[in-house]
């Protein structure tokens, strides 16, 4: 499925543009390029987060949020060590669905524009 | 949907920036996925606030604190003691879901509470201080 974008663009940027091919498809190469490029950056940032709470809380998130919610002796050392854990553990899990939406919409773009390069 | 959470966190900060001082904002808004933090002074309270809404709901920390320690905090990120308050001996099948509780002082005590919101948490942080 395909929309069209109608955006003002410099004019000398436009003319290296059409030095560099048929307008449409450089800007369509373009467009994908930047959105795979800010996919990848959300995608790092996220899992910078995430990399952070596991070095914190020695564990993955998973695990954390299974002893927090089983193991008293685990959640009252927690407590008294990390006394604002929640706060981490909302974000945590924030980070890990916002890195997994970056990664969908990478492969979509991926899968659409380059289907032999799409993962699965 | 990223306006109305957008408006909803101009809400915030606006009312935050009005009830607390010496006010710290971090803000990240997407189209369907939002991340907000908050610290400042009430009096001789520090508050910190947190709070995430994405497609999975909305989950939220907010504290008060006397130096490093928490005088009150509330929230709605299951742990053992809120889940065995809730569901009893079956707490186990319910691992995943969000229980809005409220710690007293050195979290020494949990209670089950309503859903609290960032706004009526900073309306009524006078009272709620003056309660400790």
């Amino acid at each position: 499925m395909t929309a069209t974008l109608r955006i003002p663009v410099q004019e000398s940027l436009l003319e290296i543009l059409k030095g560099l091919g048929s307008l449409e498809t450089v800007t369509a190469a373009a467009l994908r390029r930047y959105a795979l490029d800010r996919c990848l950056q959300r995608i790092e940032q996220a899992e910078r987060q995430i990399a952070f709470y596991e070095r914190r809380y020695e564990s993955d998130y998973n695990t954390f949020n299974r002893r927090i919610c089983t193991d008293q002796a685990f959640l009252d050392l927690v407590n008294r060590d990390h006394p604002m854990w929640e706060a981490d553990a909302i974000e945590w899990a924030y980070r890990i669905e916002e890195a997994q939406a970056w990664r969908e919409r990478l492969e979509r773009i991926l899968r659409e524009s380059w289907p032999s390069l799409a993962p699965g | 949907m990223a306006g109305t959470i957008g408006e909803d966190f101009a809400r915030i900060v606006a009312l935050a920036r009005a009830r607390l001082t010496q006010v710290e904002i971090t803000e990240e808004l997407d189209p369907d996925r939002a991340i907000l933090a908050i610290r400042g002074q009430f009096g001789d309270y520090r508050v910190f606030m947190k709070e995430t809404i994405s497609p999975r709901g909305r989950r939220y920390a907010f504290y008060v604190l006397e130096g490093d320690r928490v005088v009150l905090g509330l929230d709605n990120h299951a742990d053992r003691q809120a889940l065995r308050l809730k569901y009893g001996r079956d707490f186990a099948a319910h691992l995943s879901e969000l229980i809005p509780h409220r710690h007293a002082p050195d979290k020494a005590a949990v209670e089950l509470t309503g859903e609290w919101t960032a706004e009526r948490f900073l309306t009524d942080i006078e009272t709620l201080v003056a309660e400790l």
